[in-house]
């Protein structure tokens, strides 16, 4: 009886042992690092079968043509900011880009090595952490200067990264329209983004392009967020909301790059 | 001792292939809970305590790397896996493939239920707007995958186990 006591106690000593050397393993930087190898290829294994069975996201367009139709979006998208912006007469513009520049932005590339599997948030884990540089409300921005995500936590060598959709980012935003309507967008359920709040008088169509305003700290103006999906009334209140999709679906991305604010 | 480790590098590669790999399929694959299923199988039909010990360490990790998708999910993991493991010894047979769907079926309704209290609290003490139409669907997709991941497990275990190596 009494060794059979023994006996258990050495089991749950020697489960507590294990336990506490995974984790210990995990949350050090060999440990994370040496996950990372074998993440990263999980992490593009998953996302090329995402991007080619497109029939489960409800299209029915071949994986080519649908790659070649966001390349055309995105492209239709920056050909119009600058077009608006050309046509603008440009104080604002050299503003801007004196702000970018004062900004003083350096870019870390980075793999997505995990992700979060539900719809009701949208979570990823970077292989890039606090000794890289990466810094808590960091910009995460993919090709073309496409803001996705902020920096919600770090540690040394990873990071973890709210998608603009998450409904616990907000994101300061402005639309090219002719008033140049400036706000706060947070995420909503079904990857789009909610800009509230915007008086009813503002001049503000479907398709109407937005980018972020740089009135946040460490996300600097100019970047492409979106384009606004619909307009309406809000409830029991004199204000209109916009609905804004952003461009780009990040699991379709493995890649992504952090704009760090380099150390003063 | 060996046993132990073995288990933690079963779970650690389980773990990645959930969070890593099934994360990234589209639509509804990405919900597939692969930890969550192997556990229940261990608890029920292995009447191992492994899978309680799998459950407990995926709500630390997932907490850990915040990818959990609701704050403190450990508590709703040990839950979850407490009364797994109560229904397996009291509630459910554990030779018949319906006894592990319905302990299966059991613990997931118990960690969302969990996963909803904690939420709900959340709401009310962060002012977290929680979007609970999208929380049940996802809910109601993660459980018809479940039930995918049991039938694949039941039927691949039973078909390791006949084969000529275990006999």
């Amino acid at each position: 009886m009494r060794m059979k006591v023994q006996n258990r106690s050495l089991k749950f000593v020697g489960l507590g042992v294990v336990i506490f050397l995974l984790i210990i393993f995990l949350t050090t930087g060999l440990g994370e690092r040496t996950l990372h190898v074998v993440q990263r290829p999980l992490v593009g294994a998953g996302t090329w079968i995402s991007q080619r069975v497109f029939f489960l996201r409800g299209g029915q367009l071949s994986p080519e043509e649908v790659a070649k139709l966001q390349d055309r979006v995105l492209s239709l998208a920056i050909d119009r900011v600058k077009f608006d912006e050309l046509t603008r007469q440009n104080k604002d513009l050299k503003d801007t880009l004196k702000f970018v520049e004062r900004q003083d932005l350096r870019l870390v590339t980075a793999s997505i090595i995990a992700r979060s599997n539900t719809t009701q948030t949208s979570t990823f884990s970077i292989d890039r952490g606090e000794q890289d540089g990466v810094q808590v409300g960091d910009p995460v921005i993919v090709k073309d200067g496409v803001l996705v995500g902020k920096v919600v936590s770090v540690t040394p060598k990873s990071a973890t990264v709210h998608s603009l959709a998450d409904p616990s980012v907000g994101t300061a935003v402005s639309l090219l329209n002719q008033s140049q309507t400036i706000g706060v967008a947070e995420g909503i359920a079904g990857n789009l983004l909610r800009l509230k709040f915007i008086p009813q008088q503002t001049s503000i169509q479907v398709n109407d392009l937005v980018i972020s305003s740089g009135l946040e700290t460490g996300v600097p103006a100019g970047l492409f967020i979106g384009l606004v999906n619909d307009v309406r009334p809000e409830q029991n209140a004199p204000f209109l909301e916009a609905v804004i999709q952003p461009l780009v679906d990040i699991r379709q991305y493995t890649i992504v790059h952090v704009l760090m604010r380099q150390s003063l | 001792m060996t046993r132990f480790f073995l288990s933690a590098g079963f779970f650690l590669i389980t773990f990645l292939f959930e969070t890593s790999f099934f994360s990234s399929l589209p639509s509804f694959l990405a919900l597939t809970p692969l930890v969550f299923g192997l556990s229940i199988y261990l608890i029920q039909h292995e009447g191992m305590m492994d899978g309680f010990v799998w459950m407990v360490l995926y709500g630390i990790l997932m907490d850990l790397f915040h990818i959990a998708p609701i704050p403190f999910s450990f508590f709703a993991w040990v839950i979850a896996a407490g009364l797994s493991v109560l229904m397996a010894r009291h509630v459910f047979s554990n030779r018949s493939f319906y006894g592990v769907l319905g302990c299966a079926f059991g613990g997931y309704l118990c960690l969302m239920l969990s996963e909803t209290i904690i939420l709900f609290l959340q709401s009310l003490t962060d002012k977290l707007v929680v979007d609970w139409s999208i929380f049940f669907h996802t809910a109601l997709q993660q459980s018809l995958m479940l039930l995918c991941v049991m039938s694949f497990i039941f039927a691949i275990a039973r078909r390791i186990r006949s084969s000529p190596f275990f006999l």
